[in-house]
């Protein structure tokens, strides 16, 4: 971290305070965002350092350079920035950036935000030259930080071009305070005030008039028009020629200006103008001399458009405009000494650990090769610390056969690329990068300690190959390439060693091996947690809670992700939880779950937020799954009309997209399921075919789900064999991994058909037995669901139970009845929900024991209109009088 | 925009600034400075306009030479 880039410019000593500017800005303090959009050399930095110096604002200043287009780096700085006003400020948000997988601009502005509003003063945040950011991550962050923002910050956008943000909307709700060109440039007063008021320089009027003319107020041009006219004996003269000339203003001054510099001076400049950034050592290692900080203050002194960067005079910088024209001086001058000025600058910044600078510097002066190295060097660290924009920057920048020749390049380069959807273009590199290292482990002549980082890097190849087919869904490659990774690195890289595991496991749940599944992501869990990389121990979490789910093992995966929302709201990052949609199918897991246990409340509750979280964003799966169980769950809470809804949405995403298949299956089984249950056999047939379920054909794991349903098709048609034929294959699969969800519904399905043929006998067994599943994981839900069909083989299982010939517990069937007399009671309140909302009042104020006057006077509405009302309220609940009316009201919490 | 380009600006740019962009040459027609370039794609182009902007030149009109 450059803390010069925090630096808030010091007023330089002939400022000119515009206290009629200052107004306008102080209108910002009752606003949220002040934009300053104006050419360079406009004085924005000054005016606003000026004012909020003069008006001692507290201020978080960001300037901004062409190495911030990262968003991790962004955010650090503006983390950092605002530790000058608050010490240990956005630590949360700065550890959650180290990571190669970054959070959203949403969720990371959430963060901040919460933070800021804890901190008790006004403030400004100035973010200077934003017009070098082009990475719309950035934007997008900034856009939602300002239409979150908390009353107690201000912020303040310098920038030469008009940023992407919605300033109409901030325009028309009074949050925006703008200024532009036409206001920043001097007056024909200022330029009086600056010239005869501060440099004494005795110009008349007309003089001041024409200079403002030609000048047309813009500061930079006046500041170096001042330097020209410093000790010249021949003003009036000079602003006459200059009015008469029609060159570039700054071409001509800029002459004017060197012409008066002694020739050491002169030659300082042109030669430091190569530099970004510059200071004393780095000029004396530059230009071979010993005095560069006395000719640096000296230079600062006289305004020589030099600007230092920190307090203590360590680091200066040139004015923007000023050093391009130097430099365009120099360039036409002499080329080669560009290029030298431009090597020498590369080895300085090497040497003194300035990484970034090297590169730049060796690329300009035109030896990429050096860059790559340096780049070779950093660009692990790089991408454990989340700079994928800077990775991707050089990456691009650099010629591809020399990223290719350097396999660590190539493998963060293609790692960044996967990671931002560009596989086909990380595809050559990733292959590059592993021919070179096997080769290279050939070679015999290597030492020990070669062919060990050799080793440990062929490793990570490996995983970041295992990674790139995790897009292309191929399970077979990630595998053989998790193998090599595990053989070639150790638990001294924990990251990768849990990356390789986390893989490996996708893979065998893509694979549909759940338990292989669940060992390798526990292994995962294990390292992921010594890397202590929050990102992939939640997807870790994830992924392990949804393969427990699968296996029924509700309890398990329940408390997984349960325990995994504490670990990050204890780490402060609950507003993540809110607004990354990664956390959906967490949140979608948890309410699957608490469905089948039928605690419909929290289902819902957390169903809800999972829906949220995945409007805006989100993969089809995650969309899917969480419709999937939204829909599942009103079906469960007897909300029939908004299950249908959810139903359709679910058409819609199915229809439009293509969706895995596991979940296309659980899709067909959820609505061929309802079909089959509101005993409509023509519309679950035509739907089973459509979706191409054919019990003839072998039958895969994932369409597995919807052949239970099939079977009970089957039933209802009379197919008995088949059915039981079917009912057999699927247990067989359904035991051979445990599943206790699916061999709780498939024992449902062998009660229902065995009632169907008579042998109550075995059809209570298969309940008994269904229920004994159940207990571990208090999975009731489905026994709920059947009931219509299975309501009296339960009053027989309950008998059996009172015998204690049977393993269930009391307590589950405790819990079953209560959740089927709550329903009843629910199917109930369903009736009066034909009440009008007017009705409802009418009854609330019935309760209150108004008379039908009073009733009417309450309302607005006419006697004869109440009288109405309570007629139908009589009938709709089928009572007689008041009283029944509100006691029938009470019971169905009307009132 | 690609191909040549025409770039029309307000006063005398130096023509020493001849080929600080890629190819770029510049001339001086009455008061104007004309830009000349030809243009590989759009981001050229945004280099050039924001070379320009950054030396705070009026902009007066840009033309494609292309038929």
């Amino acid at each position: 971290m450059l803390l010069t880039k925090l630096h808030r410019p010091p007023a330089g000593n002939n400022i000119v305070h515009r206290s009629a500017l200052f107004e306008q800005l102080n209108l910002g303090l009752e606003r949220k965002l002040i934009l300053i959009s104006a050419p360079a050399g406009f004085g924005k930095s000054m005016l606003v350092s000026d004012w909020s110096l003069q008006h001692i604002i507290p201020t978080a200043w960001f300037s901004i350079d062409n190495g911030d287009n990262d968003f991790a780096s962004f955010v650090n700085y503006i983390c950092a920035a605002i530790q000058t006003i608050k010490k240990d400020f956005g630590l949360k948000t700065v550890a959650l950036l180290q990571s190669p997988n970054l959070p959203s601009a949403e969720s990371v502005s959430a963060l901040l935000i919460n933070e800021i509003i804890e901190i008790p003063k006004q403030f400004l945040l100035v973010l200077d030259d934003f017009h070098v950011i082009r990475n719309p991550e950035i934007v997008k962050f900034t856009a939602h930080f300002l239409e979150r923002l908390p009353a107690n910050i201000h912020v303040v956008i310098l920038t030469r071009s008009d940023p992407a943000l919605p300033l109409a909307r901030l325009r028309s709700q009074q949050q925006l305070v703008e200024l532009r060109a036409l206001d920043l440039g001097f007056s024909a007063n200022d330029i009086h005030y600056l010239f005869n008021k501060k440099l004494k320089l005795k110009l008349s009027s007309e003089e001041v008039i024409s200079l403002h003319a030609k000048t047309e107020g813009w500061i930079a041009g006046l500041q170096l028009l001042a330097l020209s006219l410093q000790g010249r004996e021949d003003i009036s003269q000079f602003v006459r020629d200059f009015k008469g000339d029609n060159r570039y203003i700054m071409d001509y001054l800029l002459e004017e200006v060197l012409k008066i510099q002694t020739e050491d001076v002169k030659e300082f400049l042109l030669q430091t103008a190569v530099l970004e950034q510059l200071s004393a050592p780095l000029c004396n290692s530059l230009l071979n001399r010993n005095d560069s900080q006395a000719i640096l203050e000296a230079l600062e002194q006289n305004n020589m458009f030099i600007i230092p960067l920190d307090s203590e005079r360590k680091w200066y910088r040139y004015h923007h405009l000023f050093a391009r024209l130097l430099k365009q001086r120099l360039s036409v001058r002499d080329k080669e000494a560009v290029t030298e000025l431009h090597k020498k600058a590369a080895d300085w910044f090497k040497n003194n650990a300035f990484p970034f600078a090297a590169i730049e510097h060796s690329l300009e002066a035109g030896n990429p090769e050096k860059s790559a190295a340096y780049l070779g060097e950093i660009i692990e660290k790089m991408w454990e610390g989340g700079n994928h924009s800077a990775i991707m920057k050089y990456g691009d920048l650099l010629p591809a056969d020399l990223v290719k020749k350097n396999a660590t390049l190539s493998l963060f380069y293609s790692w960044t690329l996967i990671a931002s959807g560009q596989v086909q273009k990380a595809a050559p590199f990733l292959i590059a990068a592993e021919e070179n290292v096997r080769e290279r482990l050939k070679d015999p002549t290597a030492t020990e300690e070669e062919v060990c980082g050799d080793k440990k890097l062929f490793g990570k190849i490996a995983v970041a190959l295992g990674y790139k087919y995790t897009f292309l869904g191929n399970p077979e490659k990630i595998f053989s390439y998790c193998k090599i990774a595990m053989e070639n690195l150790s638990e001294d890289d924990p990251l990768w060693f849990s990356w390789g595991w986390y893989l490996t496991g996708m893979a065998q749940q893509a694979a549909e091996n759940i338990l292989e599944s669940i060992e390798a992501q526990k292994k995962a869990m294990e390292y992921g947690k010594k890397a202590g990389n929050n990102y992939l121990i939640t997807s870790i979490a994830i992924s392990l809670a949804y393969s427990e789910t699968r296996l029924g093992l509700f309890k398990l995966s329940h408390k997984r992700c349960a325990n995994l929302l504490q670990l990050l709201q204890e780490q402060g990052y609950s507003e993540m939880l809110k607004s990354e949609w990664s956390f959906a199918v967490l949140y979608g897991n948890m309410a699957a779950i608490e469905y089948f246990w039928a605690d419909l409340d929290n289902a819902l509750e957390n169903i809800q937020k999972a829906y949220s979280l995945c409007q805006t964003e989100a993969d089809v799966t995650t969309k899917a799954i969480v419709v999937l169980v939204y829909c599942l769950v009103l079906h469960g809470r007897g909300d029939m009309a908004a299950s249908e809804m959810k139903l359709k949405e679910l058409d819609e995403v199915v229809k439009a997209n293509a969706v895995n298949p596991n979940l296309k299956a659980m899709y067909v089984a959820l609505k061929g399921g309802m079909l089959v249950l509101l005993n409509q056999p023509e519309k679950a047939r035509s739907f089973f075919e459509t979706n191409g379920l054919d019990p003839d054909k072998k039958i895969t794991y994932a369409d597995e789900h919807g052949y239970v349903a099939y079977a009970l098709l089957l039933v209802s048609e009379h197919k008995v064999e088949q059915a039981f034929t079917l009912l057999a294959r699927l247990y067989e699969m359904a035991a051979a991994q445990n599943r206790v969800e699916r061999i709780i519904e498939i024992k449902i399905i062998y009660a229902v058909i065995y009632k169907f043929t008579g042998e109550k006998e075995k059809a209570v067994l298969n309940l008994v037995q269904s229920l004994e599943y159940a207990a571990d994981n208090e999975i009731i839900m489905n026994h709920v669901n059947y009931l219509a069909l299975i309501n009296d083989l339960l009053l027989e299982v309950y008998k059996v139970q009172k015998t204690g010939k049977t393993k269930i517990p009391d307590s589950l069937l405790r819990k079953l009845k209560l959740t089927i007399a709550k329903r009843e009671k629910q199917a109930k309140v369903i009736i009066p929900e034909n009440l009008s909302s007017r009705e409802v009042d009418t009854l609330q104020l019935i309760a209150l024991e108004l008379s039908n006057q009073e009733i009417a006077d309450k309302l607005f509405v006419s006697l004869n209109t109440v009288k109405t009302h309570v007629k139908n309220i009589y009938a709709k609940l089928e009572v007689d009088n008041r009283k029944k009316a509100i006691e029938k009201g009470k019971a169905l919490q009307l009132i | 925009m690609k191909g040549k380009t025409r770039i029309k600006i307000q006063d005398h740019l130096d023509t020493k600034w001849t080929d600080c962009f890629d190819g770029m040459e510049v001339m001086h027609e009455g008061g104007f400075t004309i830009l000349t370039v030809q243009l590989k794609d759009e981001s050229h182009l945004h280099g050039i306009l924001n070379w320009i902007r950054d030396l705070n030149l009026p902009i007066i009109s840009i033309n494609s030479c292309e038929e």
